[in-house]
């Protein structure tokens, strides 16, 4: 944010988010497709934050969001606590997960950190899998009606698409906003130390697992929260969908595919992914996944900093002079 | 005690098996210190390459190695000419998120041509089990045994007594030593994970015989292979063997002593606790 350009477009985009769903051509189904969008930016940007930032690739990211859609479901399902509360208690219990997770994990590095997440993810799994009694198995966990959210002086019903869709959006902005705050503070750029040279770090007084682990435990507090909007959103989770594999790599396209290691490259990764996906989806059903595969390996192979990175250097470099 | 002897077996000849995957995961992994993740794909298009072969030729699945190997081999020469021998300095991160790209490829690509679909091969001596007193083994697995001892072995010769082989292990030991001898690094790179390819298809080959599959059961063997890699210590082919025989008697003993559903977990928990307190490996040394 060096300059006026970039400023005036934050602006617009966000005024332009705002009035979006009072358009008279936006229908049910774009207002789904945008939900869709600021749920892959909130878990793209969490990832982000400890596998661009810090360096820390995750493969099992899943667990964090599957902790926070159960929490969140079974509190609302079975306790009718309203459901702002009950998400920020699913992201405190991803954060409560994240923690052992992290202070075990942190020994090892590189690859077997990837590989350690991606074990426990399927651990964590095969237990939400076998304890029916909490998550009713492979069944999942059906919402029938939510409870109304009270804050204070005014009460709102979560339940239309256009609820979601301002809710969505408040949360994806949050997650934005102290992204953006966590970064320009002195553990930012201890993150950014650890992913260019972990030993340097240790070595110039950096305590680098007490600091991954930082990033860890943000970054599962917000993917928390994704999961249990997302919960909310579709009704109804079993452990194959909100612990599998694939959502973990769906958090790593985002991010990777939209640019690693940048706040922006997240969110311009949700739009082209969710909306290609849809695009898709309606023509050869699962085999999107085909070019997923395709556009991560193009992505790695000649584009290595993402589409933002690209677009940076080929267009943005006229707005501003001074690169961040 | 009949029923523990039989777990054992059993296990011990599932394990083989695993040990062959696994086999080219860490060869591959010592030469270029790459994770491959796409590597369950290779079996299963070995396991698909047998399919088809016995399907419109008629050849018994066991004498269509040859040819899964090297056809599996070959795409995985081109898979390293065109991708992965291009990723721009072929880093760990970078390595790890291209193979993983790799996998959803393959896969998906698999899916929508030969449709999800479950295939199984109707052997006629499929169910035949060999009865050692008390014990029943199956005939299908042993061929599979004796299968993996020939390449274990071909493999040790070829490693040990050939000019490529021993190449290979240079680059293994110490990339920039090996090419200053002459050895050109990026060719035998392209070999090895040629080689690792052809091992995976040959355990999807023998696999076939055992149980069902579909274009996505790779991701059930890149999970066992990583637990196997890593019980013996990465770019270590002994324990490799090792680790595949561990696994598959963890995984038999524990199917049948202990509750059924989180028999996956048992292996996924050893290869945690392996990663943390022991991460060269059983086999490896100290570091």
């Amino acid at each position: 944010m060096r300059n006026k350009g970039i400023i005036l477009l934050i602006i617009i985009a966000l005024a332009f988010a705002l009035v979006f769903p009072q358009f008279p051509f936006v229908n049910n189904y774009l207002l789904h497709v945008s939900i869709v969008i600021f749920l892959h930016i909130i878990f793209g940007l969490s990832w982000n934050l400890l596998g661009g930032y810090t360096g820390q690739i995750s493969f099992g990211h899943a667990m964090f969001l599957g902790m926070g859609a159960y929490t969140t479901m079974i509190l609302v399902t079975q306790y009718e606590i309203n459901p702002l509360t009950a998400i920020l208690l699913g992201a405190v219990f991803a954060v409560f997960l994240a923690l052992p997770v992290g202070l075990v994990l942190f020994k090892l590095r590189g690859p077997y950190f990837a590989l350690g997440t991606l074990a426990t993810a399927e651990i964590i799994r095969l237990v939400a899998l076998n304890w029916s009694s909490l998550t009713g198995g492979g069944v999942g966990i059906l919402l029938l009606n939510i409870p109304p959210i009270n804050v204070g002086f005014m009460e709102f019903q979560l339940g239309s698409k256009e609820s979601f869709y301002y809710f969505t959006l408040l949360f994806t902005i949050i997650t934005i906003i102290v992204m953006y705050w966590l970064l320009r503070r002195k553990e930012g750029y201890y993150f950014l130390s650890i992913r260019e040279d972990e030993d340097a770090s240790l070595a110039l007084g950096i305590d680098t697992r007490l600091y991954k682990t930082y990033a860890l435990l943000i970054s599962a507090f917000f993917t928390g929260i994704s999961g249990g909007i997302m919960a909310l959103v579709v009704g109804i989770i079993e452990p194959q969908t909100v612990f599998a594999v694939h959502l973990s790599a769906e958090m790593i396209f985002v991010a990777v595919i939209g640019g690693i290691g940048t706040i922006m490259g997240p969110i311009i990764g949700s739009f082209i992914l969710v909306i290609l996906t849809e695009i898709l989806y309606d023509w050869v059903g699962t085999a999107y996944l085909i070019l997923y595969g395709l556009l991560l390996m193009l992505v790695i192979l000649y584009m290595p900093e993402g589409v933002y990175g690209w677009l940076k250097r080929k267009f943005l470099s006229t707005f501003s002079r001074k690169e961040v | 005690m009949n029923l523990f002897m039989q777990s054992i077996i059993d296990g011990i000849l599932n394990g083989a098996i695993y040990a062959v995957i696994a086999l080219g995961l860490t060869l591959i992994f010592g030469v270029m210190k790459i994770i491959n993740m796409a590597h369950g794909e290779f079996v299963m298009l070995g396991m698909f390459s047998t399919y088809f072969i016995y399907q419109y030729a008629g050849l018994d699945p066991y004498l269509t190695i040859p040819f899964t190997g090297i056809i599996v081999f070959l795409f995985g020469l081109l898979m390293y000419q065109f991708g992965v021998g291009k990723i721009p300095g072929l880093t760990e991160e970078n390595s790890l998120l291209f193979t993983a790209g790799a996998s959803l490829f393959i896969a998906n690509l698999a899916q929508f041509l030969w449709s999800p679909n479950y295939r199984r091969l109707d052997l006629p001596y499929g169910v035949t089990t060999l009865q050692v007193g008390d014990l029943a083994i199956s005939v299908t697995k042993i061929i599979s045994l004796c299968i993996v001892l020939v390449c274990v072995i071909g493999l040790w010769y070829f490693l040990h007594k050939t000019f490529v082989g021993m190449a290979i292990r240079a680059s293994s030991q110490e990339k920039i030593a090996a090419s200053l001898m002459g050895i050109n690094v990026k060719r035998i790179a392209m070999i090895t994970f040629g080689i690792g390819a052809g091992f995976s298809a040959i355990a999807g080959t023998l696999l076939t015989a055992e149980i069902a599959f579909y274009p996505t059961v790779g991701t059930i063997f890149i999970i066992k292979a990583f637990i196997v890699v890593v019980l013996g210590g990465m770019g270590n082919i002994p324990g490799a063997a090792v680790g595949g025989i561990i696994l598959g008697v963890a995984e038999s003993l524990g199917a049948v002593y202990v509750s059924s559903g989180f028999t996956d977990a048992y292996g996924l928990i050893i290869f945690l606790l392996i990663l943390l307190f022991r991460p060269q490996g059983l086999l490896g040394r100290k570091v």
